[in-house]
C-alpha cells in the first residue's frame, strides 16, 4: 500500500538535496537516491512511496528504466519525470518519451519549485 | 586458240609434237596459274551468268568451309546469308536484262555466310570477263572480320570517351587543340568545332599560364601529370577548379606527339564538402551546447532552488536587523539565474532539446498578425514589406518560435541598416526536385518558401559562413547573445526544412527558409 512518502532519484547531490529539502519544508516524508538501483531498492513493497520524482539521465539505470520497472511492479506510485535535457541523442525528447512510458507529469531543469510542489500534492491527492 | 594458229600444211608429225608441246605449254601455264590462284590470300570465285560457281580457289575453302568440288556447280547463293542470298538471282536477271549493273567494278563490304551458317563480313570486289562467248564474274573476296572487330573497338573506345562525364581534351605538344569531347563542351562551355585547331591557352587564366610550359616540359620526358588541382576558364569567363591528368601520348613508333588531357570539375565537389563541414560542425556545437545546457540546468536548478527556501525560511523566521537587505540580495539573485535559464533555453531550441507546440499554420496569415511585432523591431527607420504568395500551402511549426525568429531576423536587419531601408518578407509555394532550386538539401516535394530579406549592409563571407553558430554575434559584447540565428536554425532543422542565406558587403542580405507544405491530399 502507498504511504505520503516521495522518493527523489537525482544523480547530482546538489539538486537531490535542494528538492528533498524544499519538499521536506512543505512537511513531507522525503527519502532520496543518487542512482536508478538504489532508488528502486529503496521501494519496499509493503510500504510503497506516493510519489517517485526521478531525473532522467544518470549513469546505469537510467530515469526511463526506473520509470517503466515501478509502472510494472508498482501501478499505484505517481510518477514525475524531471529533466535538463539531455546529452543522449539531439533528435531525443526524453520528456516526451517518460510520459509515453507513464510518468504522470513531466517538468524541465530548471526546476520551477513552486510549480514541482503544486504538483506533487496535486498527484498524492 | 591456238588450235586456230596452227599452220594447215605440216607434216603430220611436226604436227603431233607442236601440238603435244602447245599442250605441254597450256598444262604448264594452267598448273602455274592454278597454283597462283591457290595460294594469293584473298578468296577468288568465279560464277557464270545464272549464279554458278565455276572456280574456287583454297582461300575460298579455307573462308567458307566448303570444298571446291562441294562448291563448284552450287549456285553462289549459298554463301551469301539473307537478304543477299534472296536478291541475287533477280539482281543477275536485271544485270542481263538491262545491263544496269551495282557493284561490279567496285569494290563493297557486305556479309557472306560459311558452311556453318556463321555470318562473316568481307570485302568484295566483282569483275566481269568475258571468255570465248561465255560471260563470267569474278569476285575477290577479302574476310575483314579483324578489320571490323578492331574499328568497332575504336568506336567503342571513341564513344566511351565522348560520353565520359570527366572533360577528355587532346593538344599537340605544341598546344594545339586535336580532340574535345561533350564533358568538355559542358564544362567548358566551347562546342569542338570552336576550339579544334586552336591553342590550350584559351582555356588556362593568365596567372596560369607558366604552369602549362610546366606540364609540357614533363610531357616531353614521356611523365604523366596526376591530379593537379587547378583552375581554368570557362568560356562565359567563370574560373573553375578542376582535378587534372595529364598523359604523353606516343605514335606506334613510341615517339610523343601530344598529350591527352582529363579535367575533371571540382566546383560541385568543394561545394559539398563545405556543407559537410557545416553540418558536422553544427553538429559538434550541437552536441556540446546540448552538454553544456543540460549541466547549467541542474546548477540552475540548484540556485533558484536554494533561493526559494531561504526566502520560504525568512517568511518563518524573519532574519535579524543587519540582514534587512537579505530578500532583496535573493531577489537579485534570482533575477540573474532566470536570465541564465532563458538563455539555457534558447540554447535547447538550437540543440533540438525543446519540444515545439507545432500546429497547422498558414504563414500569411501568422506574418500578417506579426506585422505589429516586426513594425517595431525594425524601428521607424526601415520600412516592412509584405508580399504574400497565393494560396499559400499551410506548415508545421511553432508558431511562437516562428514568431520569434522572424523577430530576430527583424532586429539583425534593422542593426544591418541603419540608415533605413527595407525589411522585406515574402511567401511563396514551391516544388522541389524538379531541378528548379538544386541547391537546396532537402527531399522533393512541395514546400513554402519564406524570404526574408534586408537593404543593409551585407556580410562578408567569414560571416555568413558562421550566423547559425551559438554565440556567434558580431555586436559589441553585451549587446548579443549569439543565439538569435542559431535559434532559428534549430527551428527550422526541427521542422524538417532548411535555412540559407545569399548576402554581400553593401549588397544586402536575403534568408530563404524552406518549410515542408502540409497539405491533406499529399499525406498518404
Amino acid at each position: 500500500m502507498t504511504t505520503k512518502q516521495v522518493l527523489v532519484i537525482d544523480d547530482e547531490t546538489a539538486v537531490r538535496k535542494i528538492i528533498c529539502d524544499n519538499l521536506k519544508l512543505c512537511g513531507l516524508d522525503v527519502a532520496s537516491a543518487g542512482d536508478g538501483a538504489a532508488g528502486l531498492a529503496l521501494i519496499d513493497p509493503a510500504r510503497q512511496p506516493g510519489l517517485v520524482i526521478t531525473d532522467i539521465i544518470m549513469p546505469g539505470i537510467s530515469g526511463l528504466d526506473v520509470i517503466t520497472a515501478i509502472r510494472q511492479q508498482f501501478p499505484a506510485i505517481r510518477l514525475i519525470a524531471i529533466s535538463g535535457g539531455g546529452k543522449v541523442k539531439a533528435t531525443d525528447d526524453l520528456l516526451e518519451r517518460a510520459a509515453a512510458l507513464g510518468a504522470d507529469a513531466v517538468l524541465a531543469k530548471p526546476l520551477d519549485l513552486d510549480l514541482l510542489e503544486e504538483t506533487v500534492f496535486k498527484l498524492l491527492g | 586458240m591456238w588450235r586456230e594458229g596452227l599452220p594447215l600444211a605440216m607434216s603430220e608429225n611436226d604436227r603431233e609434237s607442236k601440238l603435244r608441246a602447245a599442250r605441254e605449254d597450256a598444262q604448264h601455264y594452267q598448273s602455274r596459274l592454278e597454283s597462283i590462284l591457290d595460294n594469293i590470300v584473298d578468296g577468288l570465285v568465279t560464277i557464270d551468268e545464272f549464279g554458278r560457281i565455276q572456280s574456287f580457289n583454297k582461300a575460298c575453302e579455307k573462308m567458307f568451309g566448303y570444298t571446291a568440288s562441294e562448291a563448284i556447280g552450287q549456285n553462289i547463293k549459298m554463301l551469301m546469308p539473307t537478304p543477299y542470298a534472296e536478291n541475287h538471282d533477280q539482281y543477275l536477271q536485271n544485270y542481263r536484262e538491262t545491263g544496269r549493273e551495282k557493284i561490279i567494278g567496285i569494290g563493297r563490304e557486305v556479309e557472306a555466310r560459311r558452311k556453318d551458317g556463321t555470318v562473316f563480313p568481307i570485302d568484295l570486289a566483282v569483275a566481269e570477263l568475258q571468255i570465248g562467248d561465255q560471260r563470267l564474274f569474278s569476285g575477290i573476296i577479302r574476310d575483314i572480320t579483324e578489320k571490323k572487330k578492331s574499328e568497332q573497338f575504336v568506336g567503342l573506345l571513341a564513344a566511351i570517351v565522348q560520353s565520359s562525364e570527366d572533360a577528355i581534351i587532346s593538344k599537340s605538344l605544341d598546344g594545339v587543340i586535336t580532340s574535345w569531347n561533350a564533358g568538355a563542351e559542358k564544362l567548358f562551355g566551347y562546342a569542338a568545332e570552336e576550339v579544334i585547331g586552336r591553342h590550350i591557352s584559351m582555356i588556362i587564366p593568365e596567372d596560369r599560364l607558366p604552369e602549362e610550359d610546366s606540364i609540357i616540359r614533363q610531357l616531353r620526358q614521356g611523365k604523366r601529370v596526376d591530379h593537379y588541382d587547378t583552375v581554368r576558364r570557362r568560356k562565359d569567363g567563370a574560373d573553375i577548379r578542376v582535378s587534372l591528368t595529364v598523359s604523353p601520348i606516343f605514335d606506334p613508333s613510341g615517339r610523343i606527339i601530344g598529350a591527352s588531357k582529363m579535367a575533371r570539375d571540382l566546383t560541385e565537389r568543394l561545394l559539398q564538402d563545405e556543407r559537410m563541414r557545416q553540418t558536422q560542425k553544427m553538429e559538434a556545437v550541437g552536441q556540446l551546447t546540448s552538454g553544456v545546457a543540460h549541466d547549467f540546468n541542474n546548477l540552475l536548478t540548484v540556485v533558484l532552488g536554494n533561493t526559494r527556501l531561504i526566502r520560504k525560511r525568512m517568511k518563518i523566521e524573519p532574519p535579524a536587523p543587519v540582514f534587512a537587505d537579505i530578500a532583496e540580495r535573493i531577489d537579485d539573485i534570482d533575477v540573474a539565474a532566470q536570465r541564465g535559464a532563458d538563455l539555457v533555453r534558447r540554447l535547447m531550441v538550437f540543440t533540438r532539446q525543446r519540444p515545439l507546440q507545432k500546429t497547422v499554420v498558414n504563414l500569411n496569415t501568422c506574418i500578417d498578425e506579426a506585422a505589429g511585432l516586426l513594425t517595431r523591431a525594425v524601428s521607424e527607420r526601415v520600412q516592412l514589406k509584405t508580399v504574400f504568395g497565393a494560396d499559400v500551402w499551410p506548415v508545421i511549426i511553432d508558431q511562437d518560435q516562428f514568431v520569434n525568429g522572424l523577430i530576430n531576423l527583424a532586429v539583425n536587419a534593422r542593426d544591418a541598416m541603419q540608415g533605413g531601408g527595407i525589411f522585406c518578407v515574402e511567401t511563396r509555394n514551391v516544388v522541389l526536385g524538379n531541378g528548379q532550386y538544386p541547391e537546396v538539401p532537402l527531399p522533393a516535394g512541395e514546400y513554402v518558401l519564406i524570404t526574408v530579406s534586408d537593404t543593409g549592409a551585407g556580410m562578408p563571407a567569414e560571416v555568413r559562413q558562421r550566423i547559425f553558430e551559438p554565440f556567434f554575434t558580431t555586436k559589441p559584447a553585451g549587446e548579443g547573445t549569439g543565439l538569435g540565428l542559431s535559434m532559428v536554425y534549430g527551428l527550422i532543422q526541427q521542422s524538417s526544412g532548411h535555412i540559407e542565406v545569399d548576402s554581400e558587403v553593401g549588397g544586402g542580405t536575403a534568408f530563404r527558409i524552406y518549410l515542408p507544405a502540409h497539405r491533406a491530399e499529399t499525406q498518404p
